[in-house]
């Protein structure tokens, strides 16, 4: 397959660039240059985007960076060379570079002739015009559509950052899904085992057939729960397909690590807005936004009080003398009916409302600092907890009844529910780790210039409640 | 002290070469009970004194007459038999209190001081006294509190056996061990002269190993019975002559249990009770004798069968030593699937066993499936873990005998009947003739009598 794209050869470039910096970060956690340099280096080169030879990524090159278990930095090389989305982003670039262009050009003047044949000769006129306001506002269309040019290129810029980041976030739960996939088949192999003992037991009469099926309904369950963890792994597996924009030939993906366990202290609230209030695409762009609604307002009232539109030049040869006579041409418009008013208080509401808007963005964006940061103090607390408390106490748990084992005092069932348990436990770790790294990664985004809605909408804060214990009880 | 099980094998090894088997097992007993009670000497009223085997007799001192006794109610340590330790209450320093000796017509005196942290009162019990001697708390007289040292005194009208134990928060304080036995020999001799008199008291504790502190909530699951305070292999063997005419004193102060118990080898006669004495028409020859809680009974026999002859309760759980009640029944199953299924499934339980003494693994006989398979670290083992605490337990079943592991605990001891006796000092095992040993049978005995 053949993509072509002015942009992608030197999006892979900067991919490969930026990426060498935020992927130390995805395993380190937030760095003070992290998110920075990922805006800045993507404020640098979004403008040039569009006008960047074509290159192309065939099939055999998608399969060959696939063979190698994936990093994020390929990961965002395949998406901004495949995605269709961020193709869109290119393309949009391009439509607001050429308005530009064409807000900068004159419109051409127009060469009116007519000739009347009258018996005493041919009465000849003909005569050149053109618009003026173009002429005269030349000027200011062309700074609106930079302005305007300015306001696709944050949201582009933008969208490269939230997409970097949806790719991160989908690693993390792909990373995570798949230990807590491996978690829940250990799950239902103490489960099985747990079931046979249960079935021997009662073979040999010493146990009621409830107690046995009890044992089978416990590893039912187990299967159950493993079930759905796959189905979670596999969402997300495709979630990043599509992400990366994936071939339908495209081989399964094999990422390269391990959710990483070092989590670092989250920065300070304090720090993080700032950091975001600075490199904010969305206020970029709002007030970009804002900048074009002035200048349109400004036009606006400008042509309101202006009433020459057209001028130009007349020649006409008389048919009797057959002379030539000249003289210029000018066109007034009459504003009797449209006095300007109505447009030019439409621009000011508009200008109006972009400054409203550009504020609103602003508190936003301070406003997600505070709770990005509030909640990724709360994950990395949760996370230290349980790494260092109660993961611990859990394990402690198993081996004091190994010791109750050892001393005859309770059967293996005790303790291989009591395992269980703690591989339950060392679930919750896993989902609280993952949390704690997409916390991480909603504090970066925002760092790097894009606010996500959707991640300041998410519900999934950690909550208190009894987790599903991977046998569902039973025994 | 008690040899561990590594030791007793070594000492096989080297033993049986040229001691055989009784001198070594002799030697390895002679360890375990170092100190012999001192020969006795009779009253002038020709009475025995009796013998509190792993207890003591309490000292008296006269003033003016009366026998003055001093008894300290206090925390005890207390080794129930070796590895085996519990935080109880008992007696100037001992669990149980010591035995109370003394005789019909005795004006007696005894302080009662109390060193514990909650109050408490004395009973003496099936003793016929005034009513404020009774020790009753809050009916016969205000608590002993913390601290405080109260005065009992009054005459022995009765004699016979009897006991004495705390009267106040009954069921906390016996559980965790405040009584003794009380014994008032007639002022002139009655009845049989003995050449041993034993005194056990039988009582029941609940603590799992791992613990040190008896429970006394416990109502039904008790996992620890005591003969004097000690479960076997921690109880001491009575030593007595062939011929001998022995007298034992079985006092009952468990908390939930009654016990029979029964005595190997001869046939005795239930001579007394806490009530007195049973006229001679009444005694009927038995090998069992029933003690139920709160009672007394004395039994006599003449030991005219040498050998090693088993004492105990009747109750197989009770001659048990911390028998986890909530094990599966593995009786007709692989053992091993579980040990296995473990090592699969849980870490743990490996590091336990490379912590676990390897070479006492599997060496211990099955308990009716109760013991787990191949690899299993044993009952008692050290099962060092991360978060261990310190072991506090003893095997569930006692120790090594002469020939193979004795699988019982608990309220179990032996009499051992000797031909002859020179001290009272544990002789060792006996050692039966080849033909009066029950051993393997031979190709030639069963073709002899048509067994297939
Ligand atoms: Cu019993």
């Amino acid at each position: 397959m053949l993509i072509h794209h002015r942009g992608a050869r030197l999006v892979a470039f900067l991919a490969l660039s930026l990426l060498l910096a935020s992927c130390q970060a995805a395993r380190r956690g937030p760095r003070p240059d992290d998110a920075a340099s990922i805006r800045h280096k993507l404020a640098q080169r979004v403008p040039r985007l569009a006008e960047d030879p074509a290159p192309a990524i065939v099939a055999h090159q998608v399969n060959d960076l696939l063979s190698a278990p994936l990093g994020e930095a390929t990961a965002l090389r395949l998406a901004l060379a495949l995605n269709p989305d961020v193709r869109e982003g290119y393309a949009r670039l391009g439509v607001a570079r050429h308005e530009l262009m064409q807000a900068g050009l004159l419109s051409n003047p127009t060469l009116h002739a007519n000739a009347k044949l009258f018996s005493a000769g041919p009465e000849i006129e003909f005569g050149l015009t053109k618009p003026l306001l173009d002429l005269l506002f030349v000027r200011h269309r062309t700074s609106i559509a930079a302005a305007e040019r300015q306001v696709v290129e944050a949201d582009v810029t933008a969208n490269l950052v939230e997409l970097l980041f949806a790719i991160r976030r989908r690693m993390i739960q792909i990373q995570a899904a798949r230990a807590v996939v491996a978690l829940q088949e250990s799950g239902v192999d103490a489960a099985d085992t747990t079931s046979d003992l249960f079935a021997k037991l009662q073979e040999a009469g010493n146990i009621l057939d409830q107690a046995r099926t009890s044992g089978a309904i416990a590893a039912s369950r187990a299967q159950l729960t493993l079930s759905a963890a796959k189905a979670t792994e596999a969402e997300h597996r495709e979630s990043l397909r599509r992400l990366l924009g994936l071939p339908a030939t495209a081989p399964p993906i094999v990422l390269a690590e391990e959710l990483p366990t070092g989590l670092p202290k989250p920065p300070d609230a304090g720090v993080v807005g700032r950091d975001a209030q600075r490199s904010s695409l969305d206020h970029a762009m709002m007030r970009a936004a804002a900048l074009a609604a002035q200048r349109g307002r400004t036009l606006a009232g400008m042509r309101k009080q202006t009433w020459l539109r057209e001028g130009g030049a007349v020649g006409k040869r008389e048919g009797e003398s057959g002379a030539w006579g000249f003289g210029p041409e000018i066109g007034i418009e009459i504003p009797i009916f449209d006095t300007g008013s109505a447009e030019f208080g439409r621009a000011s509401a508009a200008y109006r409302r972009a400054c409203a808007m550009a504020e609103a963005t602003r508190l936003d964006v301070l406003s997600a600092a505070r709770r990005f940061s509030a909640r990724a103090g709360v994950a990395h607390e949760r996370e230290r907890h349980m790494r260092e408390e109660y993961l611990p106490l859990r394990k402690r748990f198993v081996a004091d009844l190994v010791g109750r084992y050892n001393d005859m005092q309770i059967g293996a069932f005790a303790v291989l529910e009591a395992k269980i348990m703690e591989l339950g436990a060392q679930r919750e770790y896993v989902e609280t780790l993952r949390d704690a790294w997409l916390a991480y990664a909603d504090i970066n985004e925002l760092r790097a210039g894009h606010l996500n809605r959707d991640r300041l909408e998410a519900t999934d804060l950690p909550e208190e409640s009894d987790h599903p214990t991977l046998t569902g009880g039973g025994h | 002290m008690t040899t561990t099980r590594r030791e007793m094998l070594a000492g096989a090894a080297a033993g049986a070469a040229f001691l055989g088997l009784a001198a070594r097992a002799a030697d390895a007993d002679d360890k375990k009970h170092p100190a012999a009670p001192a020969p006795k000497t009779r009253h002038p009223g020709g009475h025995l004194p009796t013998t509190t085997l792993d207890g003591s007799t309490l000292p008296y001192r006269v003033v003016d007459g009366v026998k003055v006794f001093h008894l300290i109610v206090e925390p005890v340590r207390h080794e129930f038999a070796k590895g085996l330790v519990g935080h109880c209450w008992g007696f100037n320093g001992e669990v149980h209190g010591p035995t109370i000796e003394a005789i019909e017509g005795d004006r007696i005196r005894i302080y009662v001081t109390n060193r514990l942290d909650a109050p408490t009162s004395m009973h003496w019990h099936g003793l016929f006294l005034p009513n404020g001697m009774d020790g009753v708390g809050g009916l016969s007289q205000r608590p002993i509190d913390p601290g405080e040292t109260f005065r009992y005194e009054y005459t022995l009208k009765q004699h016979g056996t009897f006991m004495y134990h705390s009267h106040h928060d009954e069921m906390t304080q016996m559980a965790m061990g405040l009584m003794g036995m009380f014994v008032v020999h007639p002022r002139e001799a009655t009845g049989t002269k003995v050449d041993h008199d034993f005194v056990y008291m039988l009582s029941e504790w609940s603590m799992d190993p791992g613990m040190w502190r008896p429970n006394p909530n416990e109502m039904s699951d008790f996992n620890i019975l005591t003969l004097n305070g000690k479960a076997f292999p921690g109880t001491s063997p009575m030593v007595v002559g062939l011929g001998d005419r022995v007298r034992i004193r079985l006092g009952n102060l468990s908390a939930m249990d009654h016990h029979p118990v029964h005595l190997h080898g001869v046939a005795f006669k239930v001579v007394a009770t806490d009530g007195g004495n049973i006229p001679e028409p009444g005694q009927w020859p038995e090998t069992t004798v029933l003690v139920p809680t709160g009672s007394t009974r004395t039994i006599e026999f003449i030991a005219d069968n040498p050998g090693d002859w088993a004492f105990h309760c009747h109750m197989t759980h009770h001659v048990m030593n911390q028998m986890g009640h909530n094990v599966p029944n593995l009786l007709g199953v692989d053992p091993s699937a579980f040990d296995t299924a473990l090592m699969d499934h849980v870490p743990e339980f490996m590091e336990s066993m490379d912590e676990a003494q390897a070479p006492e693994a599997g060496q211990k006989p099955t308990m009716g499936g109760m013991k787990h398979g191949g690899g299993h670290a044993g009952h008692g083992a050290s099962a060092a873990k991360p978060g261990a605490r310190p072991k506090n337990g003893i095997p569930m079943i006692g120790g090594d005998g002469p020939h193979g592991y004795i699988t019982m605990g608990g309220m179990f001891t032996i009499l051992k009947v000797r031909e002859h006796l020179e001290s009272t000092k544990d002789p060792g095992w006996y050692a039966n003739t080849p033909e009066t040993q029950a051993k393997p049978a031979t190709d030639d005995e069963l073709k002899r009598d048509g067994i297939g």
